[in-house]
């Protein structure tokens, strides 16, 4: 039997868990459902904020909201898309920041193939640790922690 | 396996008469005027556009996976892996070459994928023909495994294997 780790080629996984399905546009990724600490619509423009990719929600002080929206690759945009409604709040501490989407489901209790990402594909910052097939979509699994840039992260 | 390359087989010029029993070999143009070859058991197919999903955080060289028969292939812009060509600058494709390869005797097959910008050719080689690696922008020595001589060019033979197996750009900076 050859060693999983010098095929260089998507190894295979059945998991069940409870996950969420976050969509950007074209950008489809799936998080443990645990990373996740509240959902809800955005009823307000975001606010641009002096620095780049960041904007805020409210206006009351010390009670603004934090909000990033991500591109395709994962990059923070520089102008909020007027079609990201959802906002997801994460655990931990990234709970200061909240994510914009299209798109928010949570597979409660779900069994899904992970296929680990080829060797060859790993960038220098690993974001992506595998992919799964949704609806003969692909998803990619990542964590809140890798989706939030380390400087929005908050003390516990 | 199906060897299914829409493929132009060089004929061997009039008059050349081959003594030794030549090998046959895949060779793709993937950037202008460059070559490498791939054993012909290596190539498997020649896919047109494939669907193709970019993948984020992933190696500059990367252009994300293509479906190919129920699976998802890592393909690679071998004029970025290659030479540290930024990928926004290499030559656009319509085609993939689906490649085969196996990591060590008797272990399963993979397969990976490498953007086809030019026309795909099966050439003719025999042992007269291979010569020294190329000194280039490419350190050859980690991924292929000879070379040979082909209208005054040297080709490259490249092992996939060595390839899909890490993912550092043998590219010298």
């Amino acid at each position: 039997m050859s060693d999983p780790s010098r095929t260089g080629q998507a190894q295979t996984m059945k998991m069940r868990g409870d996950f969420v399905l976050l969509r950007a546009d074209s950008l489809r990724l799936l998080i443990p459902q645990r990373d996740v600490s509240s959902t809800e619509y955005i009823d307000q423009q975001p606010v641009a904020t002096a620095e780049p990719g960041v904007f805020v929600l409210g206006d009351e002080p010390g009670r603004a909201q934090t909000v990033l929206a991500l591109s395709a690759q994962m990059d923070l945009l520089g102008t909020f898309p007027p079609d990201r409604f959802l906002l997801t709040r994460f655990t931990g501490s990234y709970q200061g920041t909240a994510l914009a989407w299209n798109e928010v489901r949570v597979l409660i209790d779900t069994e899904l193939d992970f296929h680990a990402m080829p060797t060859v594909m790993q960038g220098k910052v690993a974001l992506i640790d595998a992919y799964v097939e949704i609806d003969r979509e692909l998803a990619f699994c990542t964590t809140a922690q890798r989706m939030l840039p380390d400087a929005t992260m908050q003390p516990d | 396996m199906d060897l299914r390359l829409p493929v132009l087989l060089d004929d061997a010029p009039p008059g050349d008469t081959v003594r030794e029993p030549p090998a046959l070999a895949c060779v793709l143009e993937y950037a202008r005027d460059s070559f490498v070859a791939l054993p012909v058991h290596a190539g498997v197919e020649l896919v047109e556009s494939p669907r193709l999903v970019p993948v984020p955080g992933m190696a500059h060289f990367c252009r994300g996976l293509v479906a190919w028969q129920g699976r998802q292939l890592p393909l690679i812009d071998l004029q970025a892996y290659l030479a540290g060509v930024d990928p926004q600058a290499a030559s656009p494709f319509s085609h993939v070459l689906v490649v085969a390869y196996q990591v060590a005797p008797g272990a399963a097959i993979d397969y990976g994928a490498f953007c086809a910008p030019f026309l795909i050719r099966m050439v003719q080689v025999v042992d007269r023909d291979l010569c020294p690696l190329p000194l280039g922008q490419a350190r050859w020595d980690g991924i292929a495994i000879s070379c040979f001589l082909h209208q005054g060019k040297a080709i490259p033979v490249l092992e996939p294997s060595r390839i899909f197996t890490s993912p550092v750009s043998p590219a010298i900076p």
